[in-house]
């Protein structure tokens, strides 16, 4: 750096020195490269800039084209009405909120202590010829394509849910009313089980990712103290780790938010509430993928759309409260524990 | 493409084929620039000729601009789809337009199908590419794609892509006019009417929508039949046990199971599940008014699963099953299917020709908006939930290859041709009674108010 800052003032001063000839001695990349910084300057800020125009384009026309549906049912009785009966043109969109919610919830609740556990065992435990392969398999599972998921859930997953532990647990526990029978494998327990597998091997490399960054030193001293394995994850490893932990969280639930193709394909497509985890359900994006093609009428496709909007400012909400939970549990890490 | 343009509308030559009982090719031949085509077409508007099988010769008063070549080249261009299939014996009373703007009254239902010979149409002479885009229903997709491959094989000059969006967007598209054509399973509302005026309904093709279920204690027994109240009284929830009266009622010496039902409904918004619900609809005002019709309902009971292929998954997997998919599906799936009570009373099996029988009506409405589930009894052999795909065409067409395109492909698709291809890949062709009113829909297309099929 210093050698190039001293060869541009040089090239900068040569004329002055009356210096016009310079033999074996290069040009230095003084003019051209400050140009070339400047180009790529503008072309990065474009790449940025074509970002946020993308995502107010996107807002603007959700936000144009569902305003049929706001007009005709109000903003507030739109989100709570529990009524979605196209031929009658009644529209509500509570039950898709509500089973977004409650997949995604299901789905981090189950994905969230396997992450976690799967990081740790990759960073502290596994011997080193089972860390590659492992970790590999894992980031691998996040790259299956959604709709294979839903083949498989079809196809296996479904029928052993029904015949395995749902049927177990309607027999055993249907006093709970989370467990009320009939169980047909399709519905809000089978999406919320698809999309936990989804979703760990986000939870796994972020955690993964910020537990190896964990100082040796730190590891080293515990182990020095006598601490056991245990010991050195539960007081040292996840404390640290806890932000990286908490953002891999958020991460895989904006995905599970936002998931579609699985899901439809599982969740048995019923817009209804049900206190039953086994009862059937539709989250926003499922009842987008069903039934955008067919929309036959305005007022119904403006509907839709509104759904897109909220599905939109749902995941901007868990996103920014994702942000705030992630600064706050930096924050406690550096004041409370350390 | 201008330039290509005016190459092609400056030795146009237009073929009309409509072969008589007597193999007299009528030919319409007309030639010159855009502007004395028009003309020309009205004044040479019948050149006869007069030779057995149907060979088609050129020429006409207009055609002194072209050089001799040129006709020559539109000669050999217009035979081919001429012979290609055009030349079946009939009755040319048969393809006269029946008068427009009344009650279209087709041939009574037993008639033959060489009673309505549809002419082929040699389009654009000349060889200039034409490739005309269609959108719309899922339904016809396969059968679309297949039509416009060996179409395409026989007149390489045209092209015919088809995006299948689905009916809705199929219909959006339409009247937005950004594709060449549009394909519907449901007939456009009087609201979708008016936002596209003058355009025309053209049945294509049929399907029939069938009942498949899974019962597994009487597997390889007889197929279960149902009427029309069953199948309303299942899909609101009134019926919950194979074993329930009305069912036993349907099916005299079946043991039934008292297994639940358990009912599978399409979840995405599909032209099956309009033609479901339009039949649950006629057989039940009490459906009608508490589920009514569409793409897409609010089904009182059941699993929703997406696609043919997502019903038939589920029913396979879950015992004392219902759902109900496309005919073609279920053949090519080896799924149950069941036969369902007419109105005259008999349990009709799906197939292709009980489904060709529904849609054989005595008189169709004008504008060929029709629906043909739960035909009147008349139809005895009916196949009573059968639906109808539509082909959306404007009246006037701005460009007058693609009108020639379209309409060749369209007679193409309607033709003893596309019907065999229909037939092998489980489609129902519609029936001669239909083809005449569709005919008369295809003559009503103009360019610059100039008939192109007379």
């Amino acid at each position: 750096m210093e050698t190039l800052r001293v060869m541009r003032q040089w090239w900068h001063n040569r004329r002055r020195l009356g210096i016009t000839a310079t033999p074996g001695l290069p040009r230095p990349p003084m003019r051209m490269g400050l140009q070339a910084d400047r180009r790529f300057r503008t072309l990065l800020g474009a790449f940025a800039g074509v970002i946020v125009l993308l995502i107010g384009a996107m807002v603007v026309l959700l936000v144009s084209d569902s305003l049929m549906a706001w007009r005709q049912f109000g903003i507030i009785p739109f989100i709570t009405g529990t009524d979605w009966n196209p031929p009658f043109k009644i529209f509500g969109a509570l039950p898709y909120i509500y089973g977004t919610v409650v997949t995604s919830v299901m789905a981090l609740v189950i994905a969230t202590p396997i992450g976690i556990g799967c990081a740790v065992f990759l960073t502290e435990f596994a011997p080193r010829w089972v860390r590659t392969p492992l970790s590999l398999t894992v980031e691998m599972l996040a790259s299956v394509p959604s709709v294979v998921f839903g083949l498989w859930g079809i196809f296996y997953f479904a029928p052993w849910l029904r015949s395995g532990v749902e049927s177990w647990l309607t027999h055993h526990l249907d006093w709970i009313p989370l467990f009320k029978g009939p169980a047909f494998g399709i519905g809000i327990f089978a999406a919320g089980f698809i999309l936990s597998i989804m979703i760990v091997p986000y939870i796994t490399a972020i955690t993964r990712e910020v537990m190896l960054k964990v100082p040796a030193a730190q590891r080293e001293g515990m182990l020095a103290l006598g601490a056991t394995r245990w010991e050195v994850v539960r007081i040292v490893v996840i404390p640290f780790a806890r932000s990286g932990i908490v953002g891999g969280a958020i991460l895989a639930l904006g995905r599970a938010l936002g998931e579609t193709m699985a899901v439809t394909m599982l969740i048995g497509n019923r817009g209804q509430i049900k206190s039953s985890l086994f009862a059937q359900g539709a989250t926003m994006s499922s009842v987008l993928a069903n039934e955008f093609t067919e929309a036959t009428f305005q007022l119904y496709t403006s509907s839709l759309i509104a759904i897109g909007l909220l599905l939109l400012v749902v995941a901007l909400i868990m996103n920014i409260l994702g942000r705030w939970l992630v600064s706050f549990s930096a924050r406690n890490e550096v004041t409370g524990r350390a | 493409m201008n330039n290509a343009m005016n190459n092609v509308l400056g030795r146009r030559s237009l073929l009309l084929g409509i072969a008589g009982s007597a193999g007299t090719a009528i030919l319409a031949a007309c030639g010159g620039t855009d502007t004395t085509a028009t003309t020309a077409s009205g004044a040479a508007g019948g050149v006869t000729a007069t030779r057995a099988g149907a060979v088609a010769t050129t020429g006409g008063a207009a055609t002194t601009a072209s050089t001799p070549a040129t006709t020559g080249g539109s000669a050999a261009a217009a035979t081919r789809p001429a012979t290609t299939g055009s030349a079946v014996a009939g009755s040319t009373t048969a393809a006269s337009p029946a008068a427009a703007g009344s009650a279209v009254t087709g041939t009574s239902t037993g008639a033959m199908p060489a009673a309505v010979v549809i002419p082929t149409f040699g389009p654009v002479a000349g060889g200039a590419q034409v490739q005309i885009t269609g959108a719309g229903s899922t339904f016809i997709f396969p059968m679309v794609s297949i039509w416009a491959d060996t179409y395409n094989k026989a007149v390489p000059n045209i092209k015919v892509n088809y995006q299948s969006i689905g009916s809705g967007g199929g219909i959006q598209q339409f009247t937005q006019k950004t594709v060449d054509f549009g394909a519907s399973d449901a007939p456009m509302s009087d609201d979708q009417l008016k936002a596209a005026p003058g355009a025309l309904h053209i049945p294509m093709i049929h399907g029939p929508v069938v009942a498949t279920y899974n019962l597994k204690s009487l597997a390889g027994g007889k197929a279960l039949q149902f009427s029309g109240q069953t199948l309303v009284d299942i899909y609101a929830g009134k019926i919950t046990k194979w074993n329930d009266k009305a069912l036993a009622a349907d099916n005299p010496g079946v043991t039934l199971p008292s297994t639940d039902i358990a009912v599978v409904y399409r979840s995405d918004g599909s032209g099956t599940t309009s033609i479901w619900v339009d039949y649950l609809s006629k057989v039940s005002p009490d459906w009608e008014k508490t589920v009514g019709r569409g793409t897409s309902v609010k089904f009182p009971t059941g699993i929703g699963a997406k696609g043919n292929e997502g019903v038939a998954g589920q029913v396979q997997q879950i015992d004392g099953s219902i759902g109900y998919v496309e005919l073609a599906y279920a053949v090519q799936n080896k799924l149950p299917t069941s036969a369902v009570k007419n109105l005259a009373g008999t349990y009709v099996t799906p197939s292709p020709q009980s489904a060709s029988a529904a849609a054989a009506l005595t008189s169709y409405p004008a504008d060929l908006r029709f629906s043909i589930t739960q035909p009147p009894a008349e139809n005895k052999d009916a196949y009573p939930i059968t639906g109808t795909t539509w082909g959306l065409q404007f009246t006037e067409m701005p460009d007058l290859n693609r009108a020639q395109a379209f309409i060749a492909f369209a007679l193409y698709a309607i033709g003893t041709d596309g019907d065999k291809l229909a037939v092998t890949n489980n489609y129902t062709p519609i029936p001669p009674a239909l083809k005449t009113a569709t005919l008369a829909q295809l003559k009503k297309i103009t360019v610059k108010g100039e008939p192109i099929l007379k």
